[in-house]
């Protein structure tokens, strides 16, 4: 049977490193948490004390969970960290070890271990930690009674450099809040751009990069001051030394990286370009090829490598939520497999996009869209990479310009019969109907040519904050002030926000929609502020307006989605964009249609 | 039962309709002098004369739609629209001469006539 290392649990909680301790694992627990993975808390002796403040590092975890480690085993430390926490209170967390005997074969307890207290770390109590040594032994089971403890083997390993955690280099894998003592060294495989946000606690900027490490990869990220500190420094595909920053439960809305924690580099946090020429993974993709993207689930996150066979200009939309002008631009990849895929890039990476002489793009980490049938969205955490220096690169290179270049490509299409032209989910109003638009978990959106066949005068608009951005509805405080709640603001002007219900008709079905601002301006041939004028000093203008809306013909974009009102589910249909109709574009759209009915 | 119908057709359709009363759309040029004809490029791309009973009176060039009789190569011409310039620049004769096509092979989906009754 192994011998324990009497005197090591002393000297492992005061900063030194003896060389593997050998201990005695007697109780474990699991601390749950919620959102995060179990951690397991060890009580441990050497002989001589037991000890309670000791973690497992996750890494292990599958120990406890393949039943390794259990009661009464014997386990070689071969890698721990201490740290302080709470003041004076000092952790153990075991980085790294093997078990050296099963507990069901020790089977007892090995010499008769006092707890040691947390707080019972001070220096001044290790000289009587250490003659208890001998009477552990004796209480050795006699069968099979281990060979005397030679002192040598006791005395800790402390003449190692420094204190532990400074200088070694730890995983990735094994960064955990409960410790803080530690230097990863890894390889930065995305960097972010820099963005801003600004909302009702203030506004900064924030970027974020990716560590890799063998053990894995971790996301951080700096803001403010940090970013001025760390943006240039830290450069896609080269190797750093990080400590010191401030690790948390990971956000998983905003990262996809196989890791429970996020660090903040915070203006604490040190970081060193390594230029030792160490051998770290690099970068790994994953590709799927463009045919097999159905076989993907739509949102699921995926990497991508293709020819850029169109690219188009840059235009705006604005973002549903956030109703801010976000930037895009859309391209069209291409590879071997002979299907073409819509590719969509934002803000800074749509801007800097150079599509000339189509180029190679390789996109870690797009994210897959069922809009259109199948599309990607470069994200802000993918990373965008032109005309890599990889063989699927070269490969696409020269298929492309020996026979890509002249060839067709199958694009995907959204289902359903009436799909067609440019992924436009082409729908009448039976349609809608009988295929139950609206059903699933996820908006519908589809496209209809409608004559407006009626207007609801009554709550077309309300009287909205005038701060941009915010349309929260004001309250009229009688005095010539509107209060907003929203911005806890009164103001002494209003905007007219319009939300107004147009019955529409084509030639199977009609149906109720909504239509928003810029839809409504658009219905009414009208500005809302000049509407609500009439409507408050001249209402024959005002009716007249409505009369003379009716009967006009547009291309709806609409999204349909069932909602809950007063727990009794409704379709709710909203006017995402209404056009004048383009009679080539829907002329071009018809003859696809009658085509597609083989006559 | 007399026959009312007046099929727009183009170029190619031309000799199925010998003798009967069209509708063709296309681009006028090469106004004759004394304005007894013009040439119509068809949708197709086909040349055709439009013959006038009575001397044209207006400047006639762009898009242009005749209404009138067939005869063998040519088109007595009973009346005339012009478009706008506008209206010539914007015109998609491609898709025009598709929807023609389409009329003409469909023709029990586009009725082209009116039944006297």
């Amino acid at each position: 049977m192994a011998q324990l290392s009497g005197g090591a649990i002393q000297a492992m909680i005061q900063g030194e490193s003896p060389d593997h301790p050998i201990l005695q694992v007697i109780n474990t627990r699991k601390i749950t948490s919620n959102g995060s993975q179990d951690r397991y808390r060890l009580m441990v002796s050497d002989g001589t004390v037991t000890y309670s403040q000791v973690m497992l590092a996750l890494q292990l975890n599958n120990l406890m969970e393949e039943d390794k480690i259990d009661q009464l085993c014997i386990i070689k430390v071969n890698k721990f960290m201490c740290n302080t926490i709470q003041g004076n209170k000092r952790i153990i967390i075991i980085l790294d070890a093997d078990v050296l005997q099963r507990g069901s074969e020790v089977q007892q307890r090995i010499g008769n271990p006092q707890p040691l207290r947390a707080e019972g770390a001070a220096p001044a109590n290790r000289a009587p930690a250490r003659p208890p040594l001998n009477p552990a032994r004796q209480f050795s089971p006699g069968g099979n009674r281990p060979a005397p403890v030679n002192n040598a083997n006791v005395k800790p390993a402390a003449s190692g450099p420094g204190t532990p955690g400074s200088s070694r280099v730890h995983p990735i894998a094994s960064l955990t809040p409960y410790q803080n003592r530690w230097r990863i060294r890894a390889r930065v495989t995305q960097k972010s751009n820099i963005r801003t946000w600004s909302n009702s606690r203030g506004e900064g900027r924030l970027f974020n990069v990716n560590f890799l490490d063998e053990s894995g990869e971790i996301r951080a990220t700096a803001f403010n001051e940090g970013v001025d500190k760390f943006y240039d420094l830290l450069e896609v595909n080269k190797i750093y030394y990080v400590s010191k920053g401030t690790l948390k439960t990971a956000n998983k809305q905003y990262s996809n990286l196989k890791n429970d924690y996020e660090m903040s580099l915070n203006p604490e946090t040190v970081i060193e370009p390594c230029n030792e020429n160490v051998d770290l993974p690099s970068m790994t993709f994953d590709f799927v090829p463009i045919n097999e993207m159905e076989k993907h689930q739509a949102n699921a996150i995926i990497d991508v490598i293709g020819v850029v066979k169109v690219c188009n200009d840059i235009s705006t939309v604005v973002g549903r939520q956030s109703q801010k002008e976000i930037t895009k631009r859309d391209l069209q990849i291409v590879d071997q497999s002979g299907v073409a895929i819509n590719l969509t890039l934002w803000g800074d990476d749509a801007v800097k996009f150079n599509g000339d002489g189509n180029p190679i793009i390789a996109v870690k980490g797009a994210r897959l869209s069922d809009f259109g049938g199948r599309s990607l969205s470069a994200l802000a955490s993918s990373q965008i990479i032109l005309n890599p220096d990889t063989r699927e690169a070269h490969m696409l290179r020269g298929w492309y310009d020996r026979d890509g270049v002249n060839m067709d490509f199958a694009s995907f299409r959204s289902d359903g019969p009436g799909a067609g032209g440019g992924g436009t989910n082409w729908k009448t109003f039976s349609d809608v109907k009988t295929e139950g638009l609206g059903h699933g978990d996820k908006a519908d959106y589809f496209t209809s040519k409608a004559t407006v066949i009626f207007l609801k005068k009554d709550n077309c608009m309300y009287r909205s904050c005038p701060t941009d951005n915010c349309n929260k509805k004001v309250i009229d405080q009688g005095n010539g002030l509107y209060r907003c709640e929203k911005c806890n603001r009164e103001f002494p002007s209003h905007k007219w926000r319009m939300i107004l219900s147009a019955n529409l008709a084509d030639h199977t079905d009609n149906q109720w929609i909504t239509c928003f601002q810029e839809s409504a301006e658009t219905l009414l041939g009208v500005k809302a502020d000049e509407l609500g004028d009439m409507r408050e000093n001249n209402e024959p203008a005002f009716d007249q307006v409505f009369q003379q809306a009716v009967f006009k013909q547009y291309v709806f974009k609409l999204r349909a989605k069932v909602e809950m009102y007063n727990e009794e589910s409704r379709l709710k249909t909203v006017c995402v964009n209404a056009a004048p109709v383009d009679f080539i574009d829907y002329s071009k759209h018809l003859l696809e249609q009658i085509a597609a009915l083989g006559i | 039962m007399e026959d009312f119908s007046r099929h727009r057709i183009n170029g190619a359709l031309l000799p199925n309709y010998n003798g009967k009363q069209v509708c063709l759309l296309g681009k006028a040029k090469d106004v004759d002098p004394n304005g007894m004809f013009f040439t119509l490029v068809t949708s197709d791309d086909q040349e055709i004369r439009v013959n006038m009973a009575e001397p044209l009176s207006e400047y006639v060039a762009g898009l242009t739609e005749v209404h009138g009789t067939v005869q063998g190569k040519s088109i007595s011409c009973e009346n005339f629209v012009l478009f706008s310039e506008e209206a010539s620049e914007k015109f998609d004769m491609g898709l025009y001469n598709q929807a023609v096509q389409l009329m003409e092979r469909c023709g029990e989906h586009y009725s082209q006539q009116v039944i006297a009754q």
